[in-house]
């Protein structure tokens, strides 16, 4: 029996494929669809090296996000004098002319800008419009603003050294207070909002050596005349030691005023006296109530960070059981104390730790958040201040592992930032945002999961008092030199971004997009490259599978014939009638979004095109003489098949083949954009559906431009080396 | 020989067992699926009186002997009942407005593509190796390889977004005084010519390459020859004898493609919004509108099946060596 060794059939492979390389490297289409192909394996091999950014990373949301933001030049009288800030909000009932930056010096001048703010939703705009000029008195250090000032009397409050002005819109003033001490301490004006008759309705409070006064409004609703009235009154509270830091004020309707005063010899509580009149409401002081030491329980001493004391929630609802029941005390010794108002009992004491011994630097009042206290607390160590949310109902970090970095020291206090859920801080050069609430991990700057967007602030220096004022919830302004600057709070989305390169304006770092990227940020160019690796993947698996299917079943119907070729052509002409797409879309939308369901639904309805041309191949090679003679001398059927007809069909298959990976590619790309692909696959597909789906189809041309032309590529060049190919081994399409 | 009457008959046949072996094939795959993917993808979401609805209509959830008869008799009787999303409309009421407009723009598309690449083919291959055979190779090889969407898209921004020559969607304008056949047939005709664009340039490809390769081989032949030798002009020559043998296989394939008049335009559809066929079954998936899409599946298929016998029967016609 003529037996070929494996020796002789490989000597003879690989002539062959020396000769059909000779001829395909004549070919120039087949040599360009060969080089597009290596191209596309190397890039899809080395896609870490050629895009530094994975599919996955998105670009910060310093760049993705933009602000409005503007800087205006303050030129007042051309006083060479620090120039400070103020807030105003909103202004009363939100009438545009009440709502301004207020810029303001201690040498006698104010004046305001005018705002608007126009736009609405994700894209606010801050408009400048006019300003105008006050007078104000001379030596005024720090002014604040009343926001619910039901009259005009009472716009502002401005400090001085020893004396308390209450200024009215246009800055005239309407009541002042000469003190016997220097102020040193204001406690935050305490706004609450008005018609609530028989309670306070506004205070607040200034320290200095160890004397404190406080100034209330409240408000009187008289039936009698269907209006409400408005008596102020003031007093003073002298300690036996001096005060030390801030003041806090409880003025709520459910029980008596308080105010709790912290001294060098202890926390001191003083009630304020109710005494109804005839007419109103008086209010004068009272006396005691608590006096709490300045003692840890094992009697050793403590101070009060400079921060001070603060109620867990700043805002005028919660009255009591959450917010205002508890006085937070926190220590130099990195202690955190917590007080009853009521009696001024320590009610605990817990140490507040932090990673790399940092050291507590700091507690500020919070903010009741979705069913949470949540108090900013910073942390100190080597240079940098660690900022987190502390929760006093749990008496431990609301995360451990959610932090914000700063460099440096804070400045100022820690503001909320309403409507936001977010606070806001500052160091010597940046102010920062920090949300509540966060994914994993500790960065700087946090994306909110709303889809305005905010990102974090830079608009240059921030001195004095930490940062600046925060207008209608939207801006944050501050003022630095000459300069006030302005930024809106909400940004709005500037992705998916043109190709380019993008400074970090926060950290500086210079991000490369040349594709630009999509609207999350991702880059095109990674996911063109890392891309490449599934769409060959799935291209080839699926295109061989499909092929080799064909040539199984088309030989063995082809060559055994009868009742099983009548029934296989029968299985083959319905699977040819049915339409492609539809059938693929049916399955696929049955079994899953999944990328290999997707390869099976392909692989399934695309076997049946080989079969018929294979069992046609089969038919006339089954006549053939040596296959007569191989069965002659007893070969069996399988090796028939394997040996004389398979060798002779597969050369003819590898264009199917070839021409089938573009086939498949498209197939899925066409699959991914109606949206029966796989959402997790990275493939070139999923990004134009994702184009289509935020809606930018028609407006960013770098997305929808480079997965087209990276899908035609690659189908292009494995076609023309299947056509090349087969032109060299199937003899009818040669040049004549 | 055999007659052309047997063959039809025989052919005929032939589509109805396809046809049914088409029902128990998609009957099977929704059947035999893993139940809780079918649960968890399309019934989940569906309210009892649908499901029951369902179970009425095509047997589905109920044990297998009898949801099998139901859905086959169903099936076979064209009962698909109404719409999910469209309530009350008769699933063949939607398709019945939906097949026009797709064999409007297909049939449209298909024609004139065949059309272009027999005139183009022609003188591609007459002229081998010349600037316009080697620009319709590059461009056919190109198109060939684009997917349909993304040309769709991008003819959509250039000509419909940046410059608004076309119209961004829709299958007529609403603006339509609906009483003027006329205007009527403008408008209709106005929408369908981007994605009738984009579906041209598509098959035009592969009719470009076929009638180029058919002329390549008919030009070899003889009575080419002769024709030049008897001094007749290059085009009587050209479209009098060489292009006339060359377009056999040119109309088989145009006659092959006519059954995918139906399914073929499922994205272009989908991009324009043109409310064809493609478009019904698109929606009607992502809707969850699964009469619609149980009756779409049997009558595209279906409608595939006969466009095969059509072409069969055509393709009989033409050359008796077919017919057995």
């Amino acid at each position: 029996m003529a037996n070929v060794s494996y020796l002789e059939t490989i000597r003879s492979l690989r002539r062959s494929a020396k000769t059909i390389w000779g001829a395909f490297r004549r070919s120039p289409s087949g040599m360009f669809g060969l080089i597009i192909i290596l191209a596309f394996v190397i890039m899809a091999i080395f896609a870490p090296v050629l895009s530094p950014y994975t599919p996955q990373q998105t670009a910060p949301d310093s760049i993705q996000f933009m602000s409005d933001s503007g800087h205006v030049i303050v030129n007042m009288n051309n006083i060479n004098e620090p120039t400070y800030l103020v807030t105003q909000i909103g202004g009363r009932g939100g009438s545009e002319s009440t709502t301004g930056i207020v810029v303001y010096n201690n040498t006698g001048h104010a004046r305001v800008y005018d705002l608007g703010v126009t736009g609405n939703g994700s894209k606010l705009q801050l408009k400048i419009k006019d300003y105008h000029n006050y007078t104000i008195p001379q030596g005024i250090n720090q002014m604040y603003s009343f926001i619910y000032d039901p009259t005009t009397s009472m716009s502002y409050v401005g400090l001085a050294n020893h004396t308390v002005y209450i200024l009215s819109s246009s800055f005239s003033v309407t009541k002042s207070y000469n003190l016997t001490f220097p102020i040193r301490y204001f406690s935050g004006i305490f706004d609450k909002y008005p018609f609530s008759s028989y309670s306070p309705t506004m205070g607040f409070a200034v320290s200095g050596m160890n004397h404190t006064f406080l100034f209330i409004e409240e408000g009187n609703f008289s039936a009698l005349t269907n209006s409400v009235k408005y008596y102020s009154f003031t007093m003073q509270f002298n300690t036996a030691s001096n005060v030390i830091s801030s003041p806090l004020l409880y003025l709520y309707l459910s029980s008596n005023p308080e105010i709790i005063i912290p001294t060098q010899d202890g926390i001191m509580d003083f009630s304020i006296l109710e005494t109804p009149s005839i007419f109103n409401l008086q209010l004068s002081a009272g006396s005691l109530q608590w006096s709490s030491k300045l003692e840890y329980p094992n009697g050793s001493s403590y101070s009060i960070l400079p921060t001070g004391i603060a109620f867990p929630d700043n805002s005028p609802s919660l009255e009591s059981n959450l917010g205002k029941n508890i006085i937070m005390v926190p220590t130099k010794d990195s202690y955190i104390l917590e007080y009853s108002r009521i009696n001024g009992s320590l009610m605990s004491m817990t140490k507040a730790t932090f990673v790399n011994n940092a050291v507590l630097s700091g507690l500020y009042s919070g903010q009741y958040i979705t069913g949470n206290i949540t108090m900013p607390v910073s942390f100190y160590s080597n240079g940098k201040s660690y900022v987190t949310f502390w929760n006093p109902l749990i008496n431990k970090l609301s995360s451990s592992s959610y932090y914000a970095t700063i460099p440096g020291e804070i400045i100022g206090s820690i503001q909320y930032i309403n409507g936001a859920n977010e606070f806001m801080v500052a160091n010597q050069n940046l102010a920062y945002y920090i949300p509540v609430t966060k994914s994993s991990g500790n960065v700087t700057y946090l994306p909110m999961p709303s889809k305005s967007g905010f990102y974090p602030l830079y608009i240059g220096n921030v001195i004095q008092g930490g940062v600046g004022a925060v207008i209608a919830g939207n801006y944050v302004v501050t003022v630095s030199g000459n300069g006030l600057f302005y930024e809106s709070v909400v940004g709005y989305k500037i992705s998916p971004l043109p190709p380019g390169n993008y400074k970090d304006p926060a950290t500086g770092q210079v991000y490369n997009y040349p594709l630009g990227t999509d609207y999350e940020g991702h880059s095109i160019w990674a996911w063109i490259v890392y891309g490449a690796r599934l769409e060959l993947t799935i291209g080839i698996i699926a295109a061989i599978s499909s092929v080799l299917i064909g040539v199984f079943i088309g030989i063995l119907s082809g060559y055994f014939g009868g009742v099983m070729d009548a029934l296989i052509m029968r299985l083959v002409d319905v699977f040819l009638s049915l339409p492609f797409l539809i059938f693929v879309i049916l399955l696929v939308s049955l079994l899953g979004p999944n990328i290999w369901y997707v390869v099976v639904a392909i692989v399934i309805f695309s076997w049946a095109g080989t079969a018929r041309v294979v069992r046609a191949v089969t038919l006339s090679l089954k006549e053939r003489p040596y296959i007569d003679a191989s069965r002659a001398q007893g070969a069996s059927n399988g090796r028939i098949m394997t040996t004389h007809i398979l060798p002779n069909v597969l050369p003819l298959t590898f264009f199917y083949m070839s021409t089938g990976v573009g086939g498949v590619i498209i197939t899925e790309a066409t699959l991914d954009f109606l949206g029966f692909g796989d959402p997790t696959s990275v493939t070139w597909g999923m990004l134009l559906q994702f184009l289509q789906t935020t809606g930018y189809t028609l407006l960013a041309p770098w997305w929808l431009v480079p997965p087209g032309v990276a899908i035609i590529l690659l189908s292009l060049s494995f076609y023309l080396v299947g056509r090349a190919f087969d032109e060299i081994v199937n003899p009818r399409l040669r040049r004549r | 020989m055999a007659s052309l009457g047997r063959y039809i008959v025989g052919r005929a046949v032939q589509i109805v067992i396809t046809y049914i072996i088409i029902v128990i094939f998609v009957y099977l795959m929704v059947a035999l699926l893993p139940t809780n993917y079918v649960g968890l993808l399309a019934f989940s979401h569906m309210t009892p009186a649908q499901k029951l609805y369902l179970e009425k209509q095509f047997g589905i959830g109920l044990p297998f002997w009898q949801s099998f008869s139901i859905y086959f008799v169903h099936m076979l009787t064209f009962n698909f009942g109404t719409s999910f999303y469209y309530t009350g409309t008769p699933v063949l009421t939607l398709i019945g407005q939906a097949l026009p407009r797709t064999l409007l723009l297909l049939g449209e598309a298909t024609i004139l593509s065949y059309l272009l690449g027999y005139i183009i083919g022609t003188y591609a291959g007459w002229k081998r190796g010349g600037v316009l055979d080697n620009s319709a190779i590059y461009f056919s090889f190109t198109f060939y390889n684009i997917p349909t969407f993304w040309l769709g898209i991008v003819l959509l921004y250039i000509l419909a977004y940046k410059y608004p020559i076309f119209p961004l969607g829709g299958y007529i304008s609403s603006n339509i005084n609906m009483s003027n056949p006329f205007s009527v047939f403008l408008s209709l005709q106005y929408h369908a010519l981007l994605p009738m664009i984009v579906l041209t340039l598509i098959s035009l490809a592969g009719a470009l390459l076929l009638m180029r390769t058919s002329m390549l081989d008919v030009q070899g032949e003889e009575y080419i020859n002769l024709a030049t030798a008897k001094g007749l002009s290059e085009r009587e020559v050209l479209f009098r004898h060489a292009s006339r043998n060359a377009i056999l296989p040119l109309i088989t394939s145009f006659i092959l493609s006519l059954p995918f008049i139906v399914g073929g335009a499922v994205v272009t559809e989908d991009i324009f919004s043109y409310q064809g066929i493609g478009y019904l079954y698109i929606s009607s998936i992502d809707r969850l509108d699964m009469p619609v899409v149980y009756a779409l599946t049997f009558i595209i298929s279906i409608l595939v099946l006969l466009f095969n016998l059509f072409a069969d029967v055509l393709y009989g016609f033409l050359d008796p060596r077919v017919r057995y």
